[in-house]
């Protein structure tokens, strides 16, 4: 996931937020938001764990 | 999955960790709330009531603030009275067996102090094993247990948190792997969509398309890492 969809995946959650009032559909919104930055975060680990195995001196 | 929550607390009528937690199950399907104190104030416990309770849900939880080390008195005697050997053992009608047996517990010091060292020394998972001993007679799966510490002076943000993670505890049955939290949240998400105007509907289906697309990204990455690590011969 690139950084314009992260941003603009987390604008879209927090105008929703904006418009709750009940603390348990904020909370899920709230929660929804950790898990996107938790997909980013996994999904730059693997492919550059993936990038890193390409280029391992054993494959020169 | 069907989970029935089983909870100790002598003042239940008054504890905010209590009514927190029941807020947050009270629209969930398949969870069935089952305070103690409530229904058994006299002590005086309907053990063939309560059997034939247990034998209908597939998660049990035992939920409860922590009392000098173990819960509140009333847990301890349902499960005298409740957990007969001849209802439990695995040689006699193992009724529990195949079950899962989750614990919910609530500290008033902080998690920290739960371990070597600490103020406490033991760690929760040690002052735990008799509920462990007991999963492992009775044949069921032992869960990881789900800790709050210090309710009182949580954040709104870690109270968000906590709660979306009990729920997560109590009603998804592989709670504790990313793949099936994902699955877990988008179900979520959806059952929160249909609460919102049809106009805002088709917007919020594009956001949960995405979360899906990242997760489907995700499986497909976990994949390829795993073939290339079998291909290095790990």
């Amino acid at each position: 996931m690139d950084s314009n969809t992260l941003k603009w995946l987390l604008d879209e959650l927090n105008k929703y937020q904006d418009n709750e009032q009940l603390f348990a559909k904020r909370a899920l919104l709230e929660q929804t938001k950790s898990l996107v930055k938790e997909q980013s975060k996994r999904i730059n680990e693997r492919q550059d764990e993936l990038d890193g195995r390409m280029w391992s001196p054993d494959k020169w | 999955m069907k989970t029935l929550v089983i909870i100790s607390h002598p003042d239940i009528k008054t504890s905010t960790t209590q009514a927190f937690l029941r807020d947050a199950q009270k629209n969930l399907k398949q969870v069935t709330w089952h305070p103690l104190d409530v229904l058994y104030s006299n002590y005086q416990i309907q053990i063939e009531k309560e059997q034939q309770l247990l034998t209908q849900f597939d998660r049990i939880i035992f939920q409860f603030p922590m009392y000098w080390y173990s819960s509140p008195a009333l847990l301890k005697k349902w499960e005298d009275d409740v957990l007969t050997r001849n209802f439990v053992y695995l040689s006699e009608q193992a009724s529990l067996k195949g079950k899962e047996l989750g614990i919910v517990t609530s500290l008033g010091m902080p998690l920290r102090e739960y371990q070597r060292g600490g103020v406490e020394n033991f760690s929760i998972s040690e002052m735990l094993i008799p509920y462990q001993a007991l999963a492992k007679r009775a044949g069921m799966k032992f869960l990881k247990p789900f800790v709050i510490s210090q309710f009182a002076y949580m954040t709104n943000q870690k109270r968000a948190k906590c709660l979306i993670d009990y729920q997560n505890y109590i009603t998804n049955p592989k709670y504790d792997h990313f793949a099936n939290y994902e699955k877990w949240m988008i179900q979520q998400l959806n059952e929160f969509k249909q609460t919102l105007p049809d106009d805002k509907q088709l917007i919020f289906q594009t956001v949960i398309d995405q979360i899906q697309n990242n997760a489907d990204q995700l499986a497909e990455l976990n994949w390829e890492v795993n073939m290339m690590k079998k291909k290095e011969g790990y």
